[in-house]
């Protein structure tokens, strides 16, 4: 059953990354609402759907970002309630660092609404394949800069770290302008209380368009106020642990290869 | 520069496989469709390093178009915000022997001096929308306890409260509301989901 309103990701790279699922939704759109399109999304739209809605002027300069995702929100929700369904695409994964699907599917829940989230390829993802890192192995802990900085939040040097939204740190207010080294300086100080100064960090750029290559920078972490006016609100950090922890629970290293112990915690009525 | 050149290039290496898959294996080729490309576009298409990020950026620039231009509604149905009424309601619980707790109730147009009893800011929002006939006032209200400060652990910037008596009084309104009321009150309770 279609949704009133489906929240569609697009992956990040064009429009070459949208899953088959993605497409039969907006196709059977009554229009797509859409933000911060790569190159070509809006013309692969509009063959999709007769009714495409760019949101993306909704930003201004030095106003909250909170602003304009309280408009692209509203605006979805007035279409889907006066024509759904409706799709509301956005770049990479819906739920991955955009904040107006969760207003929307907040006030949808109280408009009588559905909603329905189609994943898309997140940054994490790329960030992934770009550095060869897998999530799995040890875990990770993915912070965004400002809430770390505000919580102050403990880091844990032994686990691989994705900071995020490092080219916004600092401020809610939208603006392209590039940053000055200051406005890096509270958070490298907090990330030298835990990380020595020559922890090698990355900053990834992931590109939109299947020609140009992702953008890999890699500088000692005393370097990063250095950095400041080419990590723009689309670049990464990735640290990599610091150390490793060693293993504290020696008994149940004894038992992980150990079959009689799977036996004990499985059921044999397969 | 010519950038309607360029941006056509880009859009149908986005979009064309095929071609992309030509202009990787010899960007000369792929030029031919596109004899207005300047030499030093065709100097940075030909390289595709970290370089190509500076004319994405500025075409993408270019194809950035206004904000989205809704059916516009007609002048005379356009609804204008009013401000907000900011009310105190003061409940001050009074001696009883058994049975329902009596209360005190007063309406203050400032935070009352006094912290006595329980307090409660309410928020009205008017709106007035012309219509035929005349002008129509429609309001919405948010009602919450008031505090002294909250202590900044509890508060969250990116925070929601989905399930306020407010934010379920906006969306009741909404769906109360006409087409032509509708986007300033979806405004109001996407405000009072997530201030």
């Amino acid at each position: 059953m279609t949704a009133d309103i489906s929240i569609v990701g697009l992956g990040l790279t064009g429009v070459e990354q949208l899953t088959r699922e993605a497409e039969r939704t907006l196709r059977n759109s009554r229009e797509v609402l859409f933000v911060e399109p790569a190159i070509g999304t809006r013309d692969f739209l509009e063959a999709l759907c007769p009714r495409v809605t760019p949101l993306y002027g909704a930003y201004e300069a030095g106003e909250s970002r909170f602003r304009a995702y309280h408009h692209m929100a509203a605006a979805v929700l007035e279409s889907a309630l006066d024509h759904g369904p409706v799709s509301f695409a956005v770049p990479g994964h819906p739920l991955v660092f955009v904040y107006a699907p969760q207003l929307i599917r907040d006030a949808a829940a109280l408009l009588g609404l559905s909603v329905r989230i189609l994943p898309g390829v997140s940054a994490t993802d790329c960030l992934y394949a770009a550095l060869a890192v897998d999530p799995g192995a040890r875990g990770m802990v993915q912070l965004e800069a400002t809430e770390m900085l505000l919580r102050r939040r403990p880091l844990q040097p032994d686990l691989p770290l994705i900071l995020w939204q490092v080219g916004s740190v600092e401020s809610r207010l939208h603006t392209r302008s590039p940053s000055r080294p200051e406005r890096l300086d509270r958070l490298q100080r907090y990330l030298l209380q835990a990380y020595p100064p020559d922890h090698p960090v990355t900053a990834l750029h992931v590109s939109t368009h299947p020609l140009a290559p992702d953008v890999l920078q890699r500088f000692p972490l005393d370097a990063l106020r250095d950095h400041a006016a080419s990590l723009h609100s689309g670049v990464t950090l990735y640290l990599p642990p610091a150390f490793e922890r060693p293993i504290q629970d020696l008994e149940l290293l004894a038992l992980i290869d150990d079959p009689a112990h799977l036996a004990r915690i499985t059921r044999d009525d397969l | 520069m010519n950038r309607a050149a360029l941006a056509r290039y880009l859009r149908r290496t986005a979009l064309d496989a095929e071609f992309r898959e030509l202009a990787r294996r010899d960007p000369a080729a792929s030029f031919a469709p596109f004899p207005d490309l300047g030499e030093d576009e065709r100097a940075l298409l030909t390289r595709q390093d970290e370089s190509l990020h500076g004319l994405l950026a500025l075409v993408a620039e270019d194809e950035a178009s206004p904000p989205a231009s809704r059916p516009a509604s007609p002048p005379t149905n356009a609804v204008r915000s009013l401000g907000t009424i900011d009310l105190f309601l003061q409940l001050v619980p009074q001696p009883a022997d058994d049975g329902p707790i009596p209360h005190a109730v007063a309406l203050h147009a400032a935070p009352p001096a006094e912290a006595a009893g329980a307090c409660f800011h309410i928020r009205i929002h008017p709106s007035a929308a012309e219509v035929e006939g005349g002008t129509r006032l429609a309001y919405t209200a948010e009602i919450e306890p008031l505090a002294g400060p909250s202590p900044a652990p509890a508060g969250h910037p990116w925070g929601h409260r989905a399930d306020s008596t407010a934010a379920h009084a906006a969306a009741q309104a909404v769906l109360a509301a006409g087409p032509e009321e509708r986007r300033q009150l979806l405004l109001h309770l996407l405000e009072a989901i997530a201030p």
